[in-house]
């Protein structure tokens, strides 16, 4: 069974982090420590050389479509969320590459499980069929336990990957379910074939309910929907800031555009489904935003943000029942990469802040500090202002075409509960601007932080693509 | 080309100045930048064309094409003059906090100079995206202001005033995207012509009427106004009270009434009710403070109240009279909170009590106090009188009961202020501390005197102010509020109503 050269030059990107993975593995054991030393750079330069090859692919006129007979596809959608996962390994690349070296912990596997997790979510957002779906996913979720537990002296991390991947499993489970159930009735686990086939038969049969609720169920757990969302806090507070920058932004962002895919076109999303959708948006981003408004952690207060950006996320779902797929997968794509670039940077910014072993999360802890580091200060506040939702920022953006979504489609009231939660929002997030930049320090001279200059340009390059992300022209 | 310098000159200002770490630099870039574009402001007065009652100055330009939003800007005889309060005020504020200002200059003048370009690009934007856009933006340089540079207890006042207008403004951005949904453009020319349902009209112009009103604020969406006036610097209450919250009611001129005119007809007593309610509220609070910031913030929110009863009479005397105030109000008000600010400066204190007879110390800046106060209690001749005067009579006709209450406002409001005077600058002088008071220096001298010679002018020759708006309040306000044309032809209508049975006939 060969493949033909387009499909081989389709999926590029795919095959370079591959090979990178396994080169580093290769490194690490043949060359030690000129290969430690060399793995930030090695990754970096197959994460950008992937990044190119999606780029170049993006900007081909004309999409390769369904390939490898019909069970990958090749399309504006998943090259975006491509180069959204791309862009979340790069960030988390290059805040690894300082916080291994502060914490002594500088290894080749890291990085060379940070290429085979970038890997299985190529494989996800490629899949169109649910054998690779579930592939994909599991490679992804796999590397992401062991991401999550890396630490493994510190007890927090070890009990974060426990965590993750005792519910991670469950939730593989019921999707494993869901997908045959669903083959089951259908015969077939190609989503064209099941649209296809659910349309035919119109009714609804209760098994295909049963196994789209099944699959709606591992799919919550994975992208950390209310009541699934229980792990999510523990977990990103437990590992490591990179981390859960990674696990946060590139895993989430990986499963929901596979959710979207996956909803928005396989099921085609009949009317019913359009009020549960509904119903956990509204939990998802009410509860979501409550937890966070009691965190003094930062971290914490973090891992409840991402998990009501969830639930901003689900109000575009929820107009799909009459949206056009491509709308929906456009302001889905749209808000996953805003959303990516600054909940990684705030992330990876806390990594800086919380200095050597983590110790500084507290809110408390950053009284003044932007008063004293002015420009970090600064990029810290424009990551805040953008996950509020303030213009000009993409968060605006994003925030906008869902919402729109939603408004066009009949959905007001869901619109208005939404804005009321990004107004709930606004106020943690103002929070942490607030004691950065309002509230005087305790120590009469505290120490300033260091800071290495490629990790300020990455913070400044966020936040310039936060402001300017709404305003630039995108293929998708 | 005019409106985009005017945008984004202060935006191209506050980066270069977020590089310079030295403060004299950055004093004197921004204070340049904010003078030129004052300089370039004024064009648009001597280029204005007054028979015209559209937008002028027009510029279009693609922005995020996929949805077909624009960035589109022009102005009218409405947004004329606030744009000049705009670029008139903000060198005045620059050059006004020289003094107070003394730790993370950069930022604070960054701030300004970002705060006058969102401003501007509020008044200006003629696309509803665009104009949300600079709507919030607004909210980030003022949050700034507040929060770094502000007194103890900033913080919780900067975030109440954050959250109290984000609240109005998310609810807003609501019926804005259904009103964009509706009319399938985001282009405020095209909107004006679209004609919404009684049910549509109502809840969006309880929506965009909420966002504005607490901007005003109008009583009772008032909660953040005293305390974001008391604890920000001079400098940001001058900003707060002479520029931002006029977009208020700038705002429920531009949209409110003209996109809803049967909603607002229908809300209209109400919301004079509730202007009056302010009126006389922000007078008795006035009048109680020992705290002379305060009072001036209470004051401030009683005349606010007085232009929106001026807006929602609906005759042109009053919507004149309205704009008018808005312009003399900034006038007065930047004046007494720059002094109040100079005052603070002296004596690190907003106590009536720690002063007392120090008009024979500080000679003029006790009679520049009495200028603005003199203004402020709308006295003939000065720039509280002509608008004040217009808003009275247009409403004693629409309603004369809650005309004679906003007068009884006045009343107070003359008697609180003077009272203010003759306790801090009268009498004989009771602390020892205040003899070492210094006068007026010459830059603050500088800061003062055009706000002085703008408070005459405006309360002496009222029609050069009045004359460009005449026409635009005209067309886009009160034709919008007259009934559409009565159907006179009754044959015609017969012919139609035929037609319709016959159509019904038909169809079953």
């Amino acid at each position: 069974m060969g493949f033909s050269s387009l499909e081989f030059w389709a999926l590029l990107p795919l095959w370079t982090v591959v090979v990178g993975a396994l080169a580093l593995l290769f490194l690490e054991v043949s060359l030690k420590e000129e290969g430690r030393r060399a793995a930030p750079v090695l990754t970096g330069t197959f994460l950008i050389a992937s990044l190119a090859s999606t780029f170049h692919l993006l900007s081909a006129r004309g999409m390769p479509g369904p390939l490898f007979h019909g069970t990958v596809v090749v399309d504006l959608f998943s090259l975006t969320m491509e180069g959204i996962c791309l862009l979340s390994a790069l960030l988390t690349c290059v805040f690894s590459s300082w916080y291994l070296k502060q914490e002594k912990a500088v290894t080749g596997e890291y990085y060379a499980l940070l290429l085979l997790a970038v890997a299985g979510m190529f494989t996800l957002v490629l899949a169109a069929e649910f054998l690779t779906f579930f592939v994909g996913l599991e490679l992804m979720s796999l590397a992401g336990y062991v991401l999550a537990g890396y630490f493994r002296v510190k007890e927090r991390s070890t009990e974060a990957a426990l965590k993750y991947f005792m519910l991670g499993v469950f939730a593989s489970a019921f999707l494993l379910y869901g997908i045959a159930v669903l083959y089951g009735v259908s015969g077939t686990t190609h989503f064209p074939d099941l649209r296809h086939f659910l349309e035919k038969e119109n009714t609804s049969s209760v098994f295909v309910e049963m196994g789209v609720a099944l699959l709606l169920v591992g799919l919550g757990f994975k992208v950390a929907l209310v009541p699934f969302h229980g792990w999510a806090p523990d977990v990103y507070d437990g590992a490591a800031a990179p981390v859960s920058a990674f696990l946060s932004t590139g895993v989430k962002a990986a499963a929901f555009g596979a959710f979207a895919r996956l909803f928005a076109e396989a099921f085609g999303l009949p009317g019913t489904w359009s009020g549960a959708f509904a119903v956990l948006a509204v939990l998802t981003m009410t509860l979501g935003n409550l937890g966070a408004l009691v965190q003094t952690n930062v971290k914490r207060l973090l891992a409840y943000s991402s998990v009501a950006h969830a639930g901003y996320l689900m109000v575009g779902l929820a107009a799909a029942s009459s949206a056009p797929a491509d709308e929906v997968e456009r302001a889905v794509a749209f808000y996953l990469l805003a959303y990516t670039l600054v909940t990684a940077g705030a992330f990876g910014w806390v990594a800086w802040a919380a200095g050597k072993g983590e110790l500084k999360t507290q809110v408390e802890d950053y009284r003044g500090l932007g008063l004293r580091q002015p420009w970090m200060g600064l990029m810290m506040a424009v990551f805040m202002f953008s996950l509020a939702g303030m213009t000009p920022t993409a968060g605006f953006f994003g925030k906008y075409y869902l919402f729109k979504l939603a408004v066009d489609h009949g959905l007001v009231g869901l619109a208005i509960i939404a804005v009321l939660n990004s107004f709930v929002s606004a106020y943690y997030y103002l929070r942490v601007v607030v004691f950065l930049f309002m509230k005087p320090a305790e120590e009469a001279r505290p120490t300033p932080l260091q800071s290495t200059w490629p990790m300020g340009l990455t913070f400044f390059l966020c936040a310039l693509g936060a402001l300017a992300a709404g305003f630039l022209k995108f293929p998708f | 080309m005019i409106l985009s310098i005017l945008i984004g000159l202060p935006i191209v200002g506050a980066v270069l100045v977020g590089f310079f770490p030295q403060e004299k630099v950055t004093k004197t870039l921004s204070l340049l930048v904010s003078l030129t574009v004052f300089i370039f402001s004024l064009t648009l007065y001597s280029g204005f064309d007054l028979s015209d009652a559209g937008f002028q100055f027009k510029e279009q330009m693609d922005l995020v094409s996929r949805f077909g939003i624009h960035y589109s800007v022009g102005i009218d005889g409405i947004s004329l003059w606030l744009v000049l309060l705009t670029t008139f005020m903000t060198p005045l504020v620059v050059l006004g906090s020289f003094g107070a200002i003394v730790e993370n200059t950069r930022g604070f003048y960054a701030s300004v100079l970002l705060m006058e370009a969102s401003i501007i690009g509020t008044l200006v934007s003629t696309d509803l995206f665009l104009f949300y856009l600079f709507w919030e933006l607004m909210l980030i340089p003022a949050f700034f202001l507040i929060g770094v540079w502000g007194g103890p207890n900033r913080a919780k006042a900067t975030v109440k005033f954050v959250l109290f207008t984000m609240l109005g403004s998310l609810l807003m951005l609501v019926a804005l995207l259904y009103v964009t949904h509706e009319v399938k453009s985001f282009d405020y020319v095209k909107i004006l012509e679209h004609f919404f349902p009684e049910d549509v009209q109502f809840w969006c112009f309880l929506a965009f009427s909420l966002a504005f009103l607490i901007k005003v604020p109008l009583f009772p969406f008032h909660g953040w106004l005293p305390d974001a006036y008391t604890e920000a610097p001079a400098s940001g209450t001058v900003l707060l009270s002479a520029v931002l919250v006029k977009l208020g009611a700038y705002g429920l001129l531009r949209f409110c009434i003209p996109l809803f005119p049967n909603a607002s007809k229908d809300f209209a007593p109400w919301i004079m009710v509730l202007a009056v309610a302010g009126v006389v509220h922000g007078a008795l609070m006035a009048s109680i403070q020992t705290d002379f910031k305060r009072l001036a913030a209470y004051s401030s929110l009683s005349h606010m109240g007085l232009i929106v009863l001026g807006i929602f009479t609906f005759s042109l005397t009053g919507l004149q009279g309205g704009v008018l105030q808005m312009i003399g109000h900034g006038v007065y008000m930047a004046g007494l909170f720059l002094l109040i600010g100079m005052l603070y400066e002296r004596r690190q204190s907003h106590e009536m009590e720690a002063f007392g007879g120090i008009a024979k110390l500080v000679p003029a800046l006790s009679a520049a106090f009495l200028w603005m106060i003199v203004a402020a209690a709308g006295l003939p001749g000065f720039a509280g009188f002509p608008g004040e005067i217009l808003i009275l009579t247009s409403s004693y006709k629409s309603a004369p009961v809650l005309a004679l209450l906003a007068i009884s406002g006045f009343v107070l409001s003359a008697w609180y202020l003077f009272n203010f005077y003759g306790k801090v600058f009268l009498g004989p002088i009771k602390k020892k501390e205040n003899q070492k008071l210094a006068d007026l220096s010459l830059r603050e001298c500088l800061t003062l005197l055009p706000l002085a010679v703008a408070v005459l002018w405006i309360g002496l020759n009222p029609n050069f102010f009045l004359r460009p708006m005449e026409k635009s309040l005209q067309l886009n306000v009160i034709e919008k509020l007259k009934p559409p044309p009565v159907m006179t032809d009754f044959a015609a209508q017969q012919r139609r109503i035929q037609e319709a049975v016959e159509q019904e006939k038909r169809g079953r």
